[in-house]
């Protein structure tokens, strides 16, 4: 635990005000010749004239931002606005402390400063940021994020103040985290108390790239920063499965969605990561019609998948494969990702006589994998060759891919599909599913596809790929044959995808 | 009609409060921090912490997160 | 009560057996005409043995277990698996008649919109293939229930009471009606079961989406809970939102349903009727008017809960811009259900400083409002998103012209005929149209006469248009 901060004085929050105040002066339009010399009324009297005599939701945000020392969420804006309306001239800086008091005592630092960033593309990485975890979304992120970096792209990264309060530097820790993730210069470690950076930054006038899914207590800030602030805020699409898959799912993942999706809304751009998941977010923006509004742009950019050079070694280096053949199942446990169908159809195949060895890998809670557990000690006792495999690490797992003949990954409901597109780029062909980002991850080859809800087709194609050799090796052709699609290509082509329009 | 010196003591006022109510919020907001139930909740905390991730993430995740956190403790004291 | 055994007795009867004995046997009867390993038989099994719809994983694994282990080893598998020994306190009964599920309608003294709808739909069935039968989710039973005389009576009260103790329900090959929202998460999880494995047809009246499509001006927990709600109706057959702007939000959702390899329901609109059931009474309103004390300036009324959608706060904001202007009015506000009042209460203290003549009332009957449709010049509905809109179409019923947001449900009800439409975010474009009507008599005689031309339909037609869409055949 942190060692406690000295006790605040009225006198230096009122100081901090007076320089956030500063901080947005020129910004406001307010003439900015006597600002040192004025006191913090007379300034804040000023800028609030000022966006009083021109209040658009952009200029009534920073203001808010600037007097509160705190990002607003959406009913903050409005009702600054109101207040701003309704009150004469005189009275307006009763009127815009009086919308900014309950926030500003919400902060548990008042006395924050503030910089404006205008001409840099703010990218907001908190989770990667502050946590440790490193599946699905940060991958993307700590892949995509440096390389936008070290080609000197005009980014400026940002975390989130502890109780949300708004954007912030990085910690060096942090940027390690970020930027250094397979070079490490600090120890791993989780989440530190924040005595760190006091200092808000609030995009002015500039673009906003979301490449997470914001924690549930950022979704209001940043809605408001999309629908009101005038930065212009795009976001890449993973997929809408808390939604669309909703009845797998907890529902506070379903309900922060929801959230998330009032951010998006206000948006300029969607970029998927893949066409399915594109096609997700372009159904959500065609019901937006009945409000009034728009909604953002649509487009894919589709995941890169690059398997580090020590897996290749480790599938090249591992022995020949046994005479039974070895079916892989990589995977978290979770009801889309359909496990039990393939015990299912496994069990359909040894039954018509097929020979093969069936190993899963991956975890998953225990209301996920209890009933799995169950019915694999099942089929163990009757003498399949069924294994799980959890926790493994990744050298072991590279050379069970090696040792297999084909991999299977029939989830229900994706987003990309990176266990297919890593099983490819490792050479091994796979057994998917026949509709969405799996199908579009497949259509370059080395892959059969099946109605995933089909016991009977997933064990067809089974006992197919496990005797047809001609089949497998055609398969195994097309995936060496797959073109390689690097971070490179991927981080490029999501920047220009951002930049489409009018970046700064 | 309220004179011009009348608005700018009523706005000095009035600045004067909500500066006092955000100081004192706030350091109130850190003092919570700094009690010992708190510190003493902090276990417990860390235990909801580890629940959640692991239903969210799956076990090997929240594991790998609490093994972190504590060797993070472990470290500093 | 029923035992478990006694229930697969009756289940084997219903599939065709005779001589079942009501013991063990009574599971290889089953077995024997149960047929080929189906997912719709898995369910009846499942629910007889358990008394109940179940939830919708236990069904494939109940086929898959009846492929490789044959039906009989299955079904006494899932005998020994019961946990709780839950007993079993009521007749469970399969039904293959039209089953409709009305359990917050019947559970409700008060009438929402959403009851209203499943109210005069339900009233009106047409009997010609038998009476529906009318159930409701039984929490603790964790099933779905008939409805004893009394719930019925609040429905139904001119469908004489069947006098029998009320069943469990088990609907199956039949049609299926939703008319309500559902976000209780384990009647979800059966409905799902219902629509995906119950072999029958279902149907359900779709209200909108606003939960997901503005998740912000929602309750904390119904984002959550609605979300699993569409889940279950992905697997419907069909959905009748009750506008077109209804029906932009449910075909936008439908098309995010891809990528989970899900077609989704037919969506097909069947407008509400634009019909409003309040009956003008000048004596009455004129009294009203004394009561409140609204005294002979215009009233400007404002009806509907007070959440955030509704937008209450740009009705004060745009009325004190009017006030400022100069005109002479009555604000009436009336509506209940608040949530979210400090802005609100804040707002109408600074009015009532102002001596601003504003009234709000909650809890009012239906003749009052009524009386204030009358009464007034005109009303405001400036809400953020509607699936329909009521109050402007009971506004522009009793003549009254109205004021409504620029898009979706709203315009379309109001346009042409008696509303002005506006930007509901911009509290000057609001302003502006009410000091306008209010300076302007010819403006407003214009649109009642609009408003004296508006369509004709009613709850008959759309009973009729939901009852014909439930027995379309699936494609």
């Amino acid at each position: 635990m942190a060692a406690p901060t000295a006790e605040i004085t009225d006198a230096e929050v009122e100081a901090a005000l007076h320089r956030r105040l500063a901080a947005v002066a020129d910004a406001l339009g307010a003439d900015t010749a006597d600002v040192p010399a004025d006191t913090t009324v007379a300034l804040l009297h000023r800028l609030a004239v000022a966006v009083k005599a021109e209040p658009t939701p952009a200029r009534a945000w920073l203001l808010f931002t600037a007097v509160a020392g705190v990002f607003p969420a959406p009913q903050d804006v409005v009702d600054l606005r109101r207040r701003l309306d309704l009150s004469a001239e005189p009275a307006v800086v009763v009127a815009v402390l009086g919308a900014t008091i309950a926030a500003a005592a919400r902060a548990s630092r008042p006395d924050r400063d503030l910089v404006l960033v205008r001409s840099e593309v703010v990218v907001d990485v908190n989770f990667c940021a502050t946590h440790e975890h490193n599946t699905g979304i940060q991958r993307v992120v700590r892949e995509t994020v440096p390389r936008w970096v070290e080609s000197g792209r005009p980014v400026r990264l940002v975390a989130w103040t502890a109780e949300g309060a708004g954007m912030r530097e990085l910690t060096d820790r942090e940027s390690d985290r970020v930027l250094s993730w397979n070079d490490r210069r600090f120890a791993p470690a989780d989440r530190e108390d924040e005595s760190g950076p006091r200092v808000l930054v609030v995009p002015w006038q500039t673009d906003v790239v979301l490449p997470e899914v914001p924690l549930r207590h950022l979704c209001e800030p940043l809605a408001a920063l999309a629908a009101f602030s005038g930065n212009r805020v795009s976001v890449v699409g993973y997929d809408a499965i808390p939604l669309v898959s909703a009845e797998g799912q907890r529902s506070e993942e379903s309900e922060r969605f929801a959230h998330y999706l009032s951010i998006v809304k206000h948006a300029r751009r969607i970029v998927g990561i893949s066409e399915s998941a594109a096609e997700e977010f372009r159904g959500f923006v065609d019901a937006l019609a009945s409000q009034g509004l728009s909604g953002p742009a649509v487009e894919a950019v589709p995941l890169a998948v690059e398997v580090p050079a020590r897996a290749r070694a480790v599938a090249a280096a591992a022995p020949a494969p046994g005479d039974r053949p070895l079916v892989l199942c990589v995977g978290s446990h979770e009801p889309r990702k359909n496990q039990e169908a393939v015990l299912a159809a496994a069990e359909l195949a040894w039954r018509a006589g097929a020979d093969f060895e069936l190993v899963f890998v991956g975890g998953g809670s225990r209301a996920a994998t209890a009933d799995f557990d169950r019915r694999v000690a099942r089929l163990q006792r009757g003498g399949r060759a069924v294994g799980v495999r959890r926790g493994l690490p990744d050298a072991e797992l590279w050379s069970l891919y090696a040792r297999s003949r084909f991999t299977v990954f029939v989830s229900l409901h994706e987003g990309f599909g990176l266990p297919v597109a890593e099983s490819l780029a490792l050479g091994v062909p796979v057994l998917t599913s026949d509709y969405g980002a799996l199908a579009e991850v497949s259509a370059a080859g080395g892959c059969v596809t099946v109605d995933p809800r089909d016991d009977d087709a997933i064990g067809a194609a089974l006992a197919r790929m496990l005797t047809d050799d001609a089949l497998l090796e055609r398969l195994r052709v097309e995936a060496a044959g797959i073109p390689a699609r690097t971070w490179d290509d991927y981080a490029a082509e999501l920047w220009t995808a951002f930049a489409a329009e009018d970046l700064a | 009609m309220a004179s011009r010196r009348d608005y700018e003591e009523l706005r000095q006022a009035v600045l004067d409060d909500w500066v006092t109510i955000t100081t004192r919020e706030a350091g109130r907001v850190e003092a919570m921090q700094q009690t010992l139930s708190w510190r003493v909740t902090a276990p417990l905390r860390l235990v909801r912490v580890f629940q959640t991730t692991a239903k969210a993430e799956g076990f090997s995740v929240a594991r790998d997160l609490a093994a972190a956190s504590i060797a993070r403790r472990l470290g500093r004291d | 009560m029923t035992t478990a055994i006694q229930r697969l007795a009756q289940l084997a009867r219903f599939l065709g057996a005779t001589d079942v004995p009501a013991n063990r046997s009574a599971i290889d009867a089953v077995a024997a005409v149960a047929g080929a390993p189906a997912h719709d038989v898995s369910y009846l099994v499942i629910a007889m043995i358990r008394g109940a719809v179940p939830e919708p994983q236990a069904i494939k694994r109940f086929t898959r277990d009846w492929r490789t282990e044959g039906l009989a080893a299955t079904i006494r598998a899932e005998l020994r698996g019961r946990r709780f020994g839950r007993s079993v306190d009521l007749p469970v009964r399969i039904a293959t008649e039209t089953v409709i599920d009305v359990t917050e309608t019947v559970a409700s003294r008060f009438t929402t919109g959403i009851q209203r709808v499943a109210r005069e739909t339900v009233a009106r069935w047409s009997h010609a293939d038998g009476r529906p039968l009318l159930v409701r989710w039984d929490r603790r039973r964790s099933a779905f229930v008939t409805l004893d005389a009394d719930q019925l009576s609040r429905i139904v009260p001119d469908w004489e009471a069947p006098g029998r103790t009320p069943e469990i329900v088990i609907p199956f090959r039949g049609t299926f009606l939703l008319p309500e929202l559902a976000v209780d998460e384990r009647r979800v999880s059966r409905l799902r079961t219902i629509a995906r494995y119950g072999g029958g047809r279902s149907t359900a009246i779709g209200f909108d989406c606003i939960p997901i499509t503005s998740a912000e001006t929602a309750a904390a927990g119904m984002p959550g809970a609605f979300s699993k709600y569409l889940s279950t109706l992905a697997r419907f057959d069909a959905v009748a939102p009750i506008s077109e702007a209804a029906a932009v939000e449910y075909r936008g959702w439908r098309r995010m349903l891809a990528g989970a390899g899900i077609t989704g329901p037919r969506i097909e609109v069947v407008d509400l009727p634009f019909t409003s059931s309040g009956e003008s009474d000048p004596d009455r309103a004129a009294r009203i008017r004394d009561e409140l004390a609204l005294g002979d300036a215009p009233i400007v009324l404002c009806v509907g809960s007070h959440e955030p959608r509704k937008n209450h706060l740009t009705v004060l904001h745009a009325s004190e811009l009017a006030w400022r202007d100069g005109r002479e009015f009555s604000l009436v506000l009336v509506g209940g259900n608040a949530w979210e009042t400090e802005r609100f209460d804040r707002l109408i203290g600074y009015l009532r400083r102002r001596d601003r003549r504003v009234l709000t009332l909650s809890g009012v009957g239906d003749d009052v409002i009524w009386d204030l449709y009358d009464l007034a010049s005109f009303t405001l509905f400036p809400s953020l998103n509607e699936g329909f809109g009521l109050p402007v179409v009971e506004s522009l019923s009793h003549g009254t012209p109205v004021i409504t947001s620029d898009f979706g449900s709203m315009r379309s009800l109001g346009e042409g005929k008696g509303a002005v439409l506006v930007d509901p975010a911009d509290p000057h474009d609001l302003a502006a149209r009410m000091i306008e009507l209010l300076g302007r008599p010819e403006a407003l005689a214009a649109l009642r006469a609009e408003a004296q031309n508006l369509p004709d339909s009613d709850w008959e037609g759309y009973a009729v248009a939901i009852q014909s869409l439930t027995t379309i055949p699936a494609p």
